[in-house]
């Protein structure tokens, strides 16, 4: 499935793993919620062809160590993600990210600005759309539906389903790949971490600062994202100056799977300008 | 508020409603998902920590609880036997609860407790390390079978004790549905348990009745004895052979395979003889541990015919009834016994061919020690002197008969010494072709490196005579040819049943073979079986004592002796004679010469008194004087009374009460010189073996003439003792 073998470094006191492919200028693939880094499988050796692409997984997630003493909040994962990339020893380099990563590119540009060169949200969260208060994390619909999803590869695949625009790509590989973290105890609580630990004041907080970014933005929204409404993309596109928004029909919240090489050129314009 | 506004209030007053509605319906739909999934867990799970584990967990995530465990007693303390905290990993609990001693575990049925009630509980209260008593925690009992005292407990720190005990009916679903498994849990791995026994016992009784089976197939197939298992479970017949041995097989002369396939009436013969009763007949009134044991005729495959030992015995196996019958081939062992009875049959002939011999011969005695008597007396021409000479020509010739009579029973005179076969029938030549009609050619094929053999000469002539007159008068009238042959033989090994009429066991080593071989008429086989019996002739003048003496003679040399004979062909008589020298007999002492016509005294001392009487007459007509003694034990005191005046003790060798040969010993005890003359019709070897050492003067065979009595005591009774004899 990977060209590109998983390999691990220690940030922090836990592994990181991470899959690590091609020359060129750097660029760092952030998944969200319920992926991890075989998200970008379809991308990965495409984007090789012109950059050093990492494809990480966070921390709770993927092959990555799942310590549930330490926050998964956007604001931790970049200073961590930081680290990593420091270790990694990455030059300013392009972020790519997904879903929630797509709200750790916005704080990660705002807080590490010298760090990035381009920013780019595929269907990311922003602003306070993503409407989680922790101490009722675990009893809002879309947690309950990912609690459920932790348990029941029944549930979980109705999420993966009503994500993809193709339904028919939603075959038994792919889901064996969305489910693999759910096989073990600790994988479904380290999943549940990573829902609860999600405060959107990590967002909210720098709306003001994302207003003032020079780093060039790249926003890309699936028409048939049933999650995340294109109010936000509307409004990030709105908020930060410059930004440019481009909106990829038949394309679902996993747009990766529905449109792969539509986002390759799109994102190979974008960090080729 | 305006109308407008009213009407919007009230939309979204029914608004209101209906998402109250409908979020208490998608969280009833979501607890009966929950409990499906409980449901799963509880349906899958062997192991009942994992699976309680599994349950809390489900429970945990979807109802948003953080904490749940199932707690037992253990002392003054409740230990998570199964835990699952949602922040936690699972390997790293360290959780305390300690029950006061007020309380009562585990409640009498599900409770929710607030921080009051749960201060009243525990003493100790400590979830990853917070002392703190929780909001609300809920408590359920789970009393299955084994762990009576079991709860489950779910903890949450943002939680009202009023939402836990909206939540309870949906734990208590779920402690009934964790019991009911761990029963079956219980009863699963009690009935795995028992099951794994029951193989593990299964096993060993399997590997036990293997061994035992290969042992008894061992027993089954290397019994010498035919062993067959026969279906006898229908009355009145016995039938088809179930199991049969290889030994079975070897002596039917039928596979394995083709004996179990028959029945049992193939392998039966018709007995020799009317029973009372059948050997079926008799197994079917068995009782339980008797036996049926009789001999039978039984068939080979090959229709012969042979007897059999056969032992039956009713039993049952499997709930069938069987005949276990053993049958041993006994052929051998009933010509064994058929050889020994004749032996023995020949035997007791013998002693009373013996018995009757050693009468006549006393009689014959007196009949020629008298007559004797009276023919010195009468004078040449006296009347009746021709009849006397007759009677004692008669009795001589009675004698003959007699000394063949005693030459059957083996207690013939011996005299033996080592001689050549070869010799002896030279020495006889002339009188063996007298024997011999002119019509038959009588040939000789004497093998002339004859070794010496054992015996007695003249016993040994009168076999070779017997045997060459008998096949001489078996040719008859027409020629033909009679052969004498001689051989000499090395064996390494005897088969004796080639053998079998002296009743010798004959062992290997070197003999003589004399063979006599005749083109007579032979023998029919019933002719053949008693030729040797006693009084047995097939000739009008006969006294069948021929081969009778020839039998008996040859047994008392440890010789063989064997006839082949077919009727219109001829005879063969073969004698097999151990080579070899025996001690010499005792040496006789040279006699005392002494002048004749002294007057003598003798001790004679004989149990029949007619005996002494003709000794007597006989030595007092010659001038002798003579002292008789009816016992040994008489005779003896007569010696110790007048030790100086016997010359001579004549003494019988069989007599009652005190014999022969320890009277000699005693009458050497009273009288050490004196001479001592044996009498006996039969001088066995043994005899003379026993005599040996003590000096015997004399022996004198019964009948024995008055002119050997004289010649005996004249020559051997001193004429002048010596000084202490």
């Amino acid at each position: 499935m990977f060209q590109a073998a998983a390999q691990k470094i220690r940030i922090q006191g836990h592994d990181l793993a991470y899959r690590r492919q091609g020359l060129g200028s750097p660029l760092l693939l952030v998944h969200g919620i319920t992926t991890y880094s075989f998200i970008w499988r379809n991308l990965l050796p495409e984007l090789a062809r012109n950059h050093d692409v990492v494809a990480v997984d966070l921390l709770g997630c993927g092959d990555s160590d799942m310590p549930l003493d330490q926050s998964y909040s956007i604001a931790a994962h970049v200073e961590r993600l930081e680290a990593f990339t420091q270790a990694l020893g990455l030059g300013p380099f392009g972020f790519v990210g997904h879903d929630i990563g797509g709200g750790i590119a916005q704080r990660f540009a705002v807080k590490h600005p010298d760090r990035l060169t381009h920013a780019v949200v595929m269907n990311g969260v922003a602003f306070d759309y993503w409407p989680v208060q922790p101490i009722i994390t675990m009893r809002t619909p879309i947690i309950r539906q990912l609690a459920m999803a932790a348990l029941d590869l029944g549930a979980f695949k109705l999420i993966v389903q009503r994500g993809v625009f193709h339904k028919e790509r939603v075959t038994p590989e792919l889901m064996s790949l969305f489910w693999k973290p759910m096989l073990t105890r600790l994988g479904r609580k380290a999943f549940l971490h990573f829902a609860e630990s999600l405060d959107n004041h990590d967002l909210t907080d720098i709306t003001a600062e994302l207003r003032q970014t020079r780093i060039p933005f790249l926003i890309l929204r699936g028409t048939e994202d049933v999650y995340l409404s294109a109010e936000i993309a509307h409004r990030l596109h709105q908020e930060i100056p410059g930004s440019r928004l481009v909106e990829i029909p038949e394309a679902g919240h996993f747009f990766q799977e529905d449109q792969p090489q539509r986002l390759v050129n799109e994102l190979e314009t974008f960090l080729g300008a | 508020m305006t109308p407008d506004a009213e009407n919007m209030q009230d939309l979204q007053d029914r608004l209101h409603v209906l998402e109250k509605e409908n979020e208490a319906l998608a969280e009833r739909a979501e607890d009966i998902t929950m409990l499906g999934l409980v449901a799963e867990q509880t349906g899958i799970g062997t192991d009942p920590v994992e699976m309680l584990a599994s349950v809390l967990e489900r429970v945990c995530i979807l109802k948003a609880i953080s904490y749940g465990a199932c707690l037992e007693p253990a002392g003054p303390h409740l230990v998570a036997t199964a835990h699952y905290h949602i922040r936690r990993d699972d390997e790293l609990a360290a959780d305390l609860f300690k029950l006061r001693d007020s309380a009562s575990w585990p409640p009498a049925e599900a409770v929710v407790l607030d921080p009051a009630d749960c201060g009243r509980m525990f003493e100790q209260f400590s979830i990853e390390g917070q002392a703190a008593a929780p909001p609300a925690a809920a408590v359920v009992p789970l009393p299955y079978t084994d762990h009576p005292g079991s709860c489950l407990l779910f903890v949450d720190h943002q939680r009202t004790p009023d939402e836990f005990r909206v939540m309870l009916p949906l734990i208590k679903r779920v402690a009934d549905l964790i019991q009911a498994r761990l029963d079956n849990l219980r009863l699963v791995a009690r009935l795995e348990r028992l099951n794994l026994n029951l193989d593990l016992e299964v096993a060993e009784r399997i590997e036990d009745l293997r061994r035992s089976e290969a042992r008894y197939r061992i027993l089954f197939d290397h019994v010498p004895d035919a062993v067959l298992l026969v279906d006898a479970d229908a009355e009145g017949s016995l039938g088809r052979i179930e199991d049969a041995n290889e030994a079975a097989a070897a002596m039917y002369g039928y596979s394995r395979e083709d004996l179990e396939r028959l029945d049992i009436e193939a392998l039966s013969a018709p007995g020799l003889g009317p029973r009372l009763e059948s050997f079926e007949a008799r197994v079917w009134r068995l009782q339980p541990g008797e036996t049926v044991h009789e001999e039978l005729q039984h068939r080979r495959k090959d229709g012969s015919v042979f007897p059999v030992e056969a032992i039956g015995t009713l039993v049952n196996l499997h709930g069938r009834q069987y005949l276990l019958a053993f049958a041993r081939d006994i052929t051998e062992r009933k010509q064994t016994e058929q050889a020994m009875l004749k032996v023995q049959r020949t035997e007791s002939v013998g002693v009373l061919a013996g018995g009757i011999a050693h009468d006549f011969n006393n009689l014959l005695t007196a009949i020629m020690g008298q007559t004797g008597i009276a023919l010195e007396l009468l004078g040449d021409q006296a009347p009746g002197r021709d009849n006397l000479v007759k009677a004692q020509s008669a009795a001589t010739k009675a004698a003959t008969l007699t000394q063949q009579m005693l030459a059957y029973s083996g207690r013939g005179k011996f005299d033996i010494q080592p001689l050549l076969l070869n010799d002896l029938i030279r020495e006889n030549l002339q009188f063996l072709e007298s024997a011999i009609p002119k019509q038959v050619s009588f040939v000789q094929d004497l093998d002339e490196n004859l070794p010496p053999v054992t015996g007695d000469p003249s016993q040994l002539q009168q076999v070779v005579m017997n045997l060459v007159i008998n096949g001489a008068e078996s040719i008859g009238e027409a020629p033909g040819i009679l052969s004498i042959r001689t051989r000499r033989l090395q064996l390494e090994q005897v088969d004796n049943r080639e053998w079998p009429l002296s009743g010798n066991t004959l062992v290997p080593g070197e003999f003589v073979l004399v063979e006599v071989q005749d083109t007579g008429c032979g023998m029919t086989e019933e002719v053949r079986t008693r030729v040797f019996d006693p009084f047995f002739s097939t000739k009008p003048k006969g006294h069948g004592l021929g081969l009778s003496a020839v039998q008996g003679i040859i047994r008392a040399h440890r010789g063989g002796l064997a006839v082949q004979s077919e009727v219109g062909v001829g005879s063969t008589f073969r004698i097999l004679l151990p080579v070899g020298y025996p001690e010499s007999p005792a040496r006789r002492p040279v006699p005392r010469s002494l002048a004749q016509g002294s007057r003598r005294t003798v001790l004679v001392i004989d149990d029949e008194d007619y005996m002494l009487e003709v000794v007597r007459d006989v030595l007092e007509s010659h001038g002798h004087a003579s002292l008789l003694a009816l016992s040994g034990e008489q005779g003896i005191e007569m010696l110790g009374r007048e030790p100086e005046r016997i010359d001579l003790v004549l003494l019988d060798l069989t007599m009652p009460g005190l014999g022969g040969v320890e009277t000699l010993r005693r009458l050497r005890k009273v009288t050490p010189g004196i001479p001592v003359v044996l009498s006996s019709g039969f001088a066995a070897e043994e005899a003379l073996g026993q005599l040996k050492g003590l000096n015997l003067d004399g022996f004198l065979q019964k009948p024995y003439l008055a002119a050997d009595l004289l010649r005996m005591v004249e020559t051997l009774a001193p004429q002048v003792r010596p000084e202490n004899g």
